[in-house]
């Protein structure tokens, strides 16, 4: 089959294949190059600000500043019901949400500066602030 | 070699084939917007392998202009962040191809242009929508593409090896 097509196609067709073949040598430095530097963006991430409160805004408004540092939990009313936010250990997440998915829920604990939850149908969004802005600021580019 | 009449019925055939992949790609549930396999590119890179940068430029430019255009984003975010990053993308596996042949082979390459990719994207979709915070997500979109490109890279080289013995292209001939 294949003799045929290339006797048809190109009867002085090209047999070689490329070269280098896989893997060569470079392809194996590239590939640890490059993880190597995932690895070291991943350890060397900038400790970025220190967690100070969580924002909780419904509808693009701040309706509550929670201080990270005392535990609470409170309810928000949205346009889709009530969402549950709670704040322990310096963290703080969804707890409960009316919406289907449940995405902001299953985001789990927010505990770096610009760390957010977000509730689409509930227009509602968790947000750590602190100082020293979110950390990806340190970030080189 | 092929007349140029094969040659330009094998470079639809290949914009097809990125097409196919690409929409089809667009079609399979991802974790995230921007993790795909790339197996588009897998035409690409072997459009340039066997013919050169610009057929494989033209493959890539068919895959962004006419897959946007299915996909119906054309023009939209996914396209100028997509097409900005199949545009570097192309611009180091040619570059890595004509100035440092013998280096890397398909797979390497593919890894090489996966990365950039990846990278291009994040800077992108920083900029374009301005969504600070998404260059957190370097480190896994690199590990991704080393993934993704090793994989494309395979496929690329079998689909490279297959058609380069049925008489495609001007076989191996790195750095042409």
């Amino acid at each position: 089959m294949r003799g045929a097509l290339a006797s048809v196609i190109s009867p002085r067709g090209s047999v070689k294949p490329y070269r280098p073949l896989p893997p060569s040598p470079g392809d194996i430095v590239l590939a640890a190059v490059v993880l190597l530097s995932a690895a070291a963006l991943l350890v060397a991430r900038p400790g970025g600000g220190t967690p100070r409160a969580a924002s909780v805004q419904v509808g693009g408004e701040v309706v509550r500043l929670l201080p990270l540092h005392e535990a609470a939990r409170i309810e928000v009313p949205g346009p889709a019901g009530v969402s549950a936010v709670e704040v322990d250990g310096g963290r703080a997440r969804v707890v409960d949400s009316p919406c289907a998915r449940r995405i902001c829920v299953r985001r789990g604990w927010l505990r770096a500066v610009g760390d957010v939850a977000v509730c689409v149908p509930n227009h509602l969004v968790v947000r750590v602030e602190g100082e020293g802005g979110p950390s990806f600021d340190g970030v080189s580019r | 070699m092929l007349s140029p009449a094969k040659r330009v019925a094998f470079l639809g055939l290949m914009s097809a084939a990125a097409l196919i992949l690409f929409v089809f790609e667009t079609v399979v549930p991802r974790p995230l917007p921007w993790m795909k396999l790339g197996l588009g590119n897998a035409a690409v890179l072997s459009t340039l392998l066997l013919f050169g940068g610009g057929p494989g430029a033209a493959v890539s430019a068919v895959k962004v202009v006419v897959g946007g255009l299915l996909s119906g984003g054309l023009a939209g975010p996914a396209s100028v962040i997509g097409g900005s990053a199949a545009l570097t993308s192309l611009a180091a596996m040619i570059g890595l191809r004509r100035y440092l042949p013998g280096l890397l082979s398909p797979v390497g390459l593919s890894v090489a242009g996966a990365v950039v990719h990846q990278v291009t994207q994040l800077l992108v979709a920083e900029v374009y929508l301005a969504q600070a915070g998404l260059l957190r997500l370097l480190p896994l979109f690199l590990v991704g593409g080393v993934l993704s490109g090793a994989m494309t890279g395979l496929i690329t080289y079998y689909a490279v090896r297959a058609l380069a013995r049925a008489g495609y292209g001007a076989g191996p001939a790195p750095g042409r």
